[in-house]
């Protein structure tokens, strides 16, 4: 189903029990929707799911980047005003965690609670210039598919990679069909990451949740340390698609967050 | 009930579903079988339980004179023996962690899988260094003089805050604690001799580390040692992780026990 909102047409898929407390979920840069499937097929018995595909990336629309932070929130505010969802739990991995600190920041109150997965909330230099080379490659002539190899030796432990070929095929797929300026994009977002000054500020009910192995694993402890009262879970052998690398530990960690706030 | 094996009367509870798997539980030091109520009541359904107080502790008799770590093995390998259970699920925490990791190099035909929390695998100075203070402390004017400093080790502060009723009932079992039984444990966990053979362990295994734990960092060195292991950190989380977080840690416990059922 697409739903215009903020600007843009973004492809959404609704699940789960009618009835049920709402529960979002925000895909990472270069995946789409579908990287939850293990996750909403766990949980639709409880809950009423909304997925969608960030803009720029699967079904959605691609506008001209660069797109901001703030930007990738409205879309979700505009996803929820559209399905009357008044409050709803969040789930988001990197880019969609990094959305969830910025609903948790700014939209608070349409908020049951936030679980940024594998993320951070600044930019520091030498994360910002790791995306020029691979801005780069994308806009070359092989486009996103061209990332294929760095990416999955950065998001999948060598052992993954070896011992999981179909999911390594899925990825590949995934990261190929993304739209170059969704990816472009996007990367302009996480070179502009605003949210760290701030994140003391979180009051919603939060759990971090991290893979032993992600670049983003420290990142994402430091923001548990910096916010009151967050939980903090951190899975593996798993890289940095958590939930794909280890998605019985991530549901069990998931579930019984989400049924202490309900 | 008592059982006398391996030279010691031992304390034990049998409970849970009849005919399913066995899971033993072990405790830590100055703590009993207690510590893991929350655990069994939502185990108990799907498990056949057996607890027991480490010698030294809680109902369990204490002998005199320094307890080697594999003294603490063989007393699990009697209550088993003495009880008909071929095999079982074994969980520990801290030196019953450890105690696990002898089972899991001397008696892995007994294993289905094990859960070692909050725990190490050697002894470094600087770790055995904290010793001499603690058991001059227990010796001179007796287990209550340790309560407060333990508890402060044990919990991260925010629980310690929120939660009288658990600080409560841990300091009952630190105070309950027998001298001698302390002081024989403590020569155990000053002499770990498993670090370099855990390479070794073929059991599957989850290793699960507090957030804010001292033995966090040992406890990931073994996930790491440990081919094929499973780690799952929660904070925050202080030694006693399953007292401090027991929704999480029973939920990742549960996921992990179902993919090893039997």
């Amino acid at each position: 189903m697409k739903v215009s909102t903020n600007g843009v047409s973004l492809n959404v898929e609704v699940e789960g029990r009618e009835g049920a407390p709402w529960l979002t979920f925000s895909n990472s840069l270069a995946t789409d929707l579908t990287m939850w499937d293990a996750q909403a097929a766990a949980l639709k018995g409880d809950y009423r799911i909304l997925r969608y595909d960030m803009r720029g990336h699967g079904k959605s629309d691609v506008p001209k980047g660069p797109y901001a932070m703030a930007q990738l929130v409205a879309d979700v505010v505009g996803l929820w005003d559209h399905f009357n969802i008044r409050r709803t739990h969040f789930v988001g991995l990197s880019i969609g965690g990094m959305t969830a600190l910025g609903l948790g920041l700014d939209h608070a109150d349409r908020l049951i609670s936030i679980v940024p997965c594998d993320c951070r909330a600044d930019s520091p230099p030498e994360f910002r210039d790791s995306w020029g080379p691979r801005i780069a490659i994308a806009e070359g002539k092989e486009g996103c598919a061209g990332l294929v190899p760095a990416t999955l030796e950065r998001w999948f432990s060598a052992e993954t990679r070896a011992k999981q070929p179909k999911l390594m095929d899925y990825m590949t797929r995934l990261i190929s069909n993304t739209p170059v300026a969704g990816y472009v994009g996007c990367a302009h977002a996480l070179q502009n990451l605003p949210y760290l000054p701030r994140v003391g500020e979180i009051k919603v009910p939060t759990m971090f949740l991290a893979g032993t192995t992600d670049v983003m694993r420290e990142p994402t402890r430091d923001l548990h340390l910096r916010v009151a009262g967050s939980t903090y879970v951190e899975i593996g052998p798993a890289g940095h698609l958590s939930n794909l690398d280890q998605p019985d530990l991530f549901n069990a960690a998931l579930e019984t967050f989400l049924a202490r706030h309900k | 009930m008592k059982a006398t094996v391996n030279g010691v009367a031992l304390n034990y509870r049998i409970e849970g579903r009849g005919g399913a798997p066995w899971l033993t539980f072990s405790n830590s030091l100055a703590t009993n079988m207690g510590m893991w109520d929350d655990q069994v009541a939502a185990l108990k359904d799907d498990w056949r339980i057996l607890r027991y107080d480490k010698r030294g502790h809680g109902g369990s008799d204490a002998t005199s004179g320094d307890y080697p770590i594999e003294m603490l093995v063989a007393d699990v390998i009697g209550l088993w023996d003495t009880l008909g259970i071929k095999r079982s699920h074994f969980v520990g925490l801290s030196i019953g962690g450890m105690t696990g990791f002898g089972l899991a190099l001397g008696h892995a035909d007994r294993l289905l899988s094990m859960c070692l929390c909050c725990t190490r695998a050697d002894s470094p100075p600087e770790y055995n260094a904290a010793w001499p203070a603690r058991l001059a402390t227990a010796k001179e004017k007796g287990m209550a003089a340790l309560v407060d400093s333990t508890l402060e080790r044990w919990f991260s502060p925010g629980f310690r805050a929120r939660d009288k009723a658990a600080m409560r009932r841990m300091g009952q079992m630190i105070e309950t604690t027998s001298v001698p039984g302390y002081a024989g444990c403590a020569y155990a966990l000053q002499n770990l001799p498993y670090l370099p053979r855990l390479g070794a362990i073929k059991t599957p295994t989850l290793c699960r580390g507090g957030s804010n734990d001292i033995l966090l960092e040992g406890t990931r060195d073994a996930h790491r040692a440990i081919a094929g292991s499973i780690y799952v950190e929660l904070g925050p989380a202080g030694h006693i992780a399953n007292v401090e977080q027991p929704e999480q840690f029973t939920a990742a416990i549960a996921a992990f026990l179902g993919k090893h059922r039997a």
